[in-house]
């Protein structure tokens, strides 16, 4: 039998965590199932980031469980490479010289271990990821001469490139224009269409976010909504985009 | 000419010379890829001149200067990085205030120490023509150790200098490697600029990474470019030196430099 089909891919119970003393999340819980496709909304400064990075390992819980894959974050290092992650502010200087291709060999290094270099293999895998995005006959040109959009679609193959089981894309049309935008969420759903692939994805837009994903999780502070993309009213946007009860307790 | 190149290389002190230059630029040249990726210029210069308090040091207690340049470029390194991180400052404050210290103590300590101190002015100089043939080991020694650990965790690095987050994120240990490429940095100057002194070995250790980013993006070709940029900077300024009869440290510099003027303007006109 298959347990893991059972378990959900993100299980996040009670989870409240603190900065610098200030509650940034409170006691939030909610599940994401294998095969969904989920947009995480909510205000800025609600909390968005911080649970992404939770999830990761990057930040750890105050109080309260995450499993991500049926393992705590802490302990995800032995699944890295079910896991891609598509970071929402890219650090990288413009004129590094790597391209597109080079970029996306990157997401193989973590699985190979040190020592080892990529061989034909990853390098096959490389171009199977540039084109699941469409950036195939882009592959050799320096990232820091691509658009927006166009570095948005090679940061997803970077994550594709190791088949994980699980997608997080923390705003990835931030930054990109509205055609560009629409071209990103319809590769979204399509990818998620033709493999078994769980895509969480942070975004400030609500609209697009509504008609595009399966389920929703609204935060500000707190678990405002989660739930279906058709349960998300505009009560319950308004509710989680006006100023937040939970006080934060000096420390 | 041919004569006078001939005589050179009939000198045991020239045919050292070269051979010492080959192996220390070989491996600045290398590490100067991942110093220009990483912007850790200003680190390798703090680095270098902060060994100079160390070296006083030694020479005040009557010990190896080398040992004495060794422990202040580490722990200066190893200060600038704990700093940067812990506080998330950028390194430039940090890197400002351990040399402004560690120059400090040198002068210190130089005050303290009664008679001659002449041989610590070789430190910050260098002198290439004097590589002594016990040198050549630790040379060797020094470009195994930077080579095999560069190639080690060439990709890991490679990826920390791209996005330090994403390489984080994907389970790349970028604390380690931090530490690991400033002790690197620390061990190369500490041994470099005894050879070819401070001011040497950080021009090796920025200039033939820089020239070669000008030249290609490709990062396969990058480092055995930068490598090659740093061997023949260092022959050619070597050869020059002797042919018109000036200082080896400051011809190699400056062919260095005429590379990089070159590279400069040819990337400007391509792009």
């Amino acid at each position: 039998m298959n347990t893991s089909a059972l378990k959900p891919v993100i299980d996040v119970k009670h989870l409240t965590f603190r900065r610098n003393g200030r509650t940034v999340l409170h006691d939030v819980t909610f599940e994401i199932e294998e095969h969904e496709l989920v947009g995480l909304i909510g205000p800025n400064g609600g909390g968005k980031t911080s649970l992404l990075q939770t999830l990761l390992g990057v930040l750890y819980p105050y109080e309260g469980s995450i499993h991500v894959l049926g393992r705590e974050p802490k302990h995800l290092n032995s699944a890295r490479g079910q896991i891609g992650y598509v970071a929402q502010t890219k650090q990288f200087d413009r004129d590094f010289p790597a391209r597109a291709k080079d970029v996306v060999l990157m997401g193989t290094f973590p699985q190979l271990g040190i020592g080892k270099l990529p061989g034909s293999k990853e390098k096959a895998r490389v171009y199977e990821a540039l084109d699941q995005v469409g950036m195939r006959d882009r592959a050799s040109r320096p990232i820091g001469r691509l658009s927006g959009g166009e570095q948005q679609r090679v940061f997803i193959a970077q994550a594709l490139v190791s088949h994980p089981r699980l997608l997080i894309l923390d705003e990835p049309t931030a930054g990109v224009d509205r055609e560009g935008e629409e071209s990103l969420i319809r590769l979204l759903t399509r990818l998620k269409s033709e493999s078994s692939l769980t895509i969480l994805m942070v975004s400030h837009n609500v609209s697009l976010i509504r008609s595009h994903t399966d389920r929703i999780v609204c935060l500000n502070r707190e678990l405002i909504f989660a739930g279906p993309a058709s349960g998300l009213t505009d009560q319950v946007i308004a509710e989680a985009y006006h100023p937040h009860p939970v006080e934060a307790p000096d420390v | 000419m041919f004569d006078r190149l001939g005589e050179m290389l009939s000198l045991e002190f020239m045919r050292r010379a070269f051979l010492g230059g080959v192996l220390v630029g070989a491996s600045c040249a290398f590490l100067s890829v991942f110093v220009v990726l990483r912007r850790l210029a200003f680190v390798s210069q703090g680095v270098s001149h902060a060994a100079f308090g160390g070296v006083a040091l030694a020479v005040l207690l009557g010990v190896n200067p080398s040992l004495g340049a060794l422990a202040f470029s580490v722990g200066t390194a190893l200060a600038i990085g704990g700093v940067s991180r812990r506080r998330n400052w950028v390194e430039d404050s940090s890197i400002g205030i351990f040399l402004a210290v560690s120059m400090a103590l040198g002068l210190l300590f130089l005050g303290l120490k009664r008679g001659s101190a002449t041989g610590l002015y070789g430190y910050l100089f260098g002198s290439i023509l004097s590589i002594l043939p016990s040198d050549i080991p630790w040379m060797i020694g020094l470009t195994l150790l930077v080579f095999l650990t560069l190639f080690i965790f060439l990709k890991e690095l490679y990826f920390y200098v791209f996005d330090e987050t994403m390489a984080r994120v994907a389970g790349v240990p970028v604390d380690g490697l931090y530490f690991g490429l400033l002790l690197l940095l620390a061990v190369t100057i500490s041994l470099g600029m005894k050879l070819v002194g401070a001011i040497l070995v950080t021009a090796l250790l920025v200039i033939p990474g820089a020239t070669a980013r000008f030249l290609t993006s490709n990062i396969v070709i990058l480092i055995p470019l930068s490598v090659a940029i740093g061997v023949l900077g260092v022959l050619l300024g070597l050869v020059l030196a002797y042919l018109v009869n000036v200082s080896p440290g400051a011809s190699i510099v400056l062919v260095l430099f005429l590379g990089f003027l070159g590279a400069f303007l040819v990337s400007g006109r391509s792009s």
